[in-house]
């Protein structure tokens, strides 16, 4: 058994640190938070074993496919689970199935860090509220961005470094001591988590009605488990079918819609380019990528129970609220102020849209007060953001974190479970990227059409018939991956008059794979049935299965 | 009219924790938004309808008008939202039978007691949801996402407002 250096210990957790503390832009720290197979890649790396981390980071994922966090909430902090089990793993030689038994534990206990960096980043808002009223940009950036960064990192890095330097070698010797019976438990309920994983994706994707391509893909992907299909095959194939099915049931969309839409956003277009015979913008292309870029970056950077991204929505306009109001100090700190109330909504859907708008109006605002005219209400502006920071979550998280970002993981986990990188690169590098193209896209629109944006935006059936289509396809891999990754099949035998009896082939001769299939449906139902109690699921699985496995049944 | 699978109070009414955590436990087709300002605004209300994910239908009613659907015929799934708990009140009074109630969201504000992290009650919140209790036989539970902190009215009143009981 080999060692984990100090070194390793200090780069896994700063990795974890800076992950947590989200600087690293709003879709890649909550890609890298959420899911394993990133810091598996990481991990795999810092300890020299790049294919192993990743098997072992996959399974680790299996179990916490469908966790997001909205409104800044998380069962469990996966990042800090694999950051840990992963080095313990490699280092003990320990089967995936049972890092299980380690990830679980820490995710738990991590989420309550994550409780305590919200407090102590609360701390730092009134001091904020004072730099506000100096309008000291400087110490503003300081405050709301670098500071609140530091402390994150200051929490996280000695906790995860404890657990893995001493903590590794610790659940090493633990684990050779406790008997066959008990490992092969573990083993056992590391076999069926993933099927918690998948079932709590079924539900978070939540289409019932796209359920049977769950079911095509679970028993194709069955019976082709010899040929060794190719994961992207698998997608391509789901791609297709998700394709047929979006084009049926949108036909009318596909057929009328696009010239009535058109229209709309010709007419929305012309009546906005009229309002606007105020004189030359001030607002720039370069000012609303630099916005972008700066939201992107810090969303969730100075996050407290107080005011959630409010800090970082006003950090992330600053600049351009500067150029508007220019010498006006009263209503340049009027505006630093009014951003830093209480705000949250998803980043992409929500943020950029809402960015855009702000820009608007408060370029509005600030030309009808320097031309002397009478300034639409201030009061508009944060009535608008509230308004709509609501209901743009609400799609934001259901389409962005629940339905993309997992279905880009479903692809590459084959990747990863056979220890290819790819299998985190893939949505690594995927997510971010698009994530940020079109969320540039929403703010470019919320800033040229204002509040009309958003039904351009989102009143089109074509973007209801693409998101009917990734969720499909989403549902299908799912399918796939119930079929490959849930391990639940009894060793039950018994003789009869001297034949010999096998549960498990008798089972196969039924239905093959059916005890996967039951055990994900059946905690599919219970979700959708008394609702998304996940640790409540947990723990329960965790009980049965042990000792089920324990006692020999499974 | 409705079978009203889940009743929520929550200020921010939809967002994310909403349509992610709540709304895929109780599948419901239709969510019903019930606030009265909400109903006027146009421009609101084709928000929350256009910013529904696709195989979720928003509707935003005024309580009289949700009072007035409700006595209709039918029992289509409903997902129902208010915004405060007076809201909840002037419904049930109405007739309109809702057994469980969720208390979801109610923002901190001078002379409230916080209940759970998201949801602060101040005397008068605390007696009407004791009333619905007591004589409407509502259950009520405070909780903000289905794996958070659970706590229900006797329990809280019992606690927070020992003079009301």
């Amino acid at each position: 058994m080999s060692q984990i250096t100090i070194l390793q210990a200090v780069l896994i957790a700063g990795w974890v640190a800076i992950v947590e503390s989200r600087i690293i832009g709003y879709t890649l720290s909550g890609f890298l938070r959420f899911t394993a197979v990133g810091t598996g890649l990481i991990v795999g790396l810092i300890m020299g074993n790049v294919p192993q981390a990743m098997i072992i980071a996959a399974t680790i994922q299996l179990v916490y496919m469908g966790v997001i966090a909205p409104g800044g909430t998380t069962p469990a902090e996966t990042v800090v689970a694999t950051a840990v089990a992963v080095p313990v793993a490699l280092v003990s030689g320990m089967d995936p199935a049972q890092s299980i038994a380690v990830a679980v534990p820490i995710g738990l206990l991590a989420a309550y860090l994550v409780s305590v960096r919200f407090f102590l980043n609360s701390l730092i808002t009134h001091w904020v509220d004072r730099l506000a009223d100096e309008l000291n940009d400087k110490g503003i950036t300081f405050a709301s961005i670098i500071l609140t960064t530091i402390i994150t990192i200051l929490l996280f890095f000695p906790s995860v470094f404890v657990a893995v330097y001493y903590g590794a070698p610790l659940i090493d010797a633990f684990l050779k001591t406790i008997p066959q019976s008990i490992l092969h438990a573990l083993t056992v309920v590391g076999g069926s988590l993933p099927a918690l994983g998948i079932a709590l994706t079924l539900a978070v994707i939540g289409r019932k009605e796209l359920m049977p391509f769950y079911l095509l893909a679970y028993f194709s992907s069955l019976i082709l488990k010899p040929l060794n299909v190719n994961a992207i095959i698998y997608a391509i194939i789901g791609g297709v079918a998700a394709y047929i099915y979006v084009m049926l049931y949108y036909r009318n969309a596909f057929e009328n819609e696009s010239t009535i839409q058109e229209n709309e956003i010709s007419d929305i277009t012309k009546k906005s380019n009229n309002t606007e015979d105020l004189g030359d913008r001030k607002v720039t292309e370069k000012d609303l990528k630099m916005t972008w870029f700066r939201w992107w970056l810090t969303t969730e950077v100075p996050h407290s129970y107080e005011r959630l991204q409010a800090l970082a929505f006003q950090w992330s306009i600053m600049p351009v609220l500067r150029k508007l109001y220019n010498k006006n100090t009263e209503e340049l700190k009027e505006a630093y102020k009014r951003h830093l109330v209480f705000f949250n909504t998803q980043g992409t859907w929500g943020g950029a849209p809402i960015l855009g708008i702000t820009l608007s109006l408060e370029e509005q605002r600030a030309r009808a007060i320097s031309e002397g005219k009478e300034a639409p209400d201030p009061n508009i502006i944060n009535a608008t953001k509230v308004g709509l920071m609501g209901p743009l979550a609400g799609i934001g998280d259901s389409v962005e974190w629940s339905t993309i970002m997992y279905l880009l993981i479903a692809i590459a986990l084959p990747w990863a479970k056979s220890g290819n990188a790819m299998g985190a690169l893939f949505p690594l590098i995927l997510f971010p990227l698009i994530t940020y193209t079109y969320g540039y896209y929403f703010l470019k629109m919320g800033y040229g059409l204002g509040r009309e944006s958003i039904s351009v935006l989102l009143g089109g059936e074509k973007l209801k018939a693409l998101i009917t289509g990734l969720s499909t396809l989403g549902l299908f891999m799912m399918g796939v991956l119930t079929s490959n990754y849930v391990s639940v099949s009894t060793p039950l035998k018994w003789t009869i008059s001297g034949k010999a009896f096998e549960l498990q082939g008798i089972l196969d001769k039924i239905l093959p794979g059916m005890l996967p299939l039951l055990t994900v449906l059946l905690i599919y139902w219970y979700f959708t049935k008394k609702g998304l109690k996940v640790l409540k699921v947990l723990l329960w699985m965790v009980i049965i299965f042990f000792i089920l496995g324990w006692i020999g049944l499974l | 009219m409705w079978d009203i699978v889940f009743a929520r109070v929550d200020d921010r009414l939809i967002h994310g924790q909403i349509m992610t955590r709540w709304l895929k436990g109780f599948p419901a087709k239709t969510v019903i938004i019930i606030n009265d300002l909400l109903a006027i605004d146009d421009y609101m209300k084709s928000i929350y309808t256009m910013a529904a994910p696709p195989g979720v239908k928003v509707k935003v009613m005024s309580i009289n008008e949700f009072v007035e659907e409700s006595s209709k015929p039918g029992e289509e799934k409903a997902f129902i939202l208010f915004k405060d708990i007076e809201s909840v009140e002037k419904v049930i009074d109405a007739g309109v039978n809702i057994k469980f109630l969720n208390i979801g969201g109610v923002a901190k504000m001078a002379g409230k007691k916080t209940i759970i992290q998201s949801v602060s009650l101040n005397d008068k919140e605390a007696e009407i949801l004791k009333d619905l209790h007591k004589d409407k036989g509502v259950e009520i539970y405070f909780q903000m996402v289905p794996d958070s902190e659970r706590l229900n009215i006797d329990y809280v009143i019992e606690k927070f407002f020992p003079k009301l009981k």
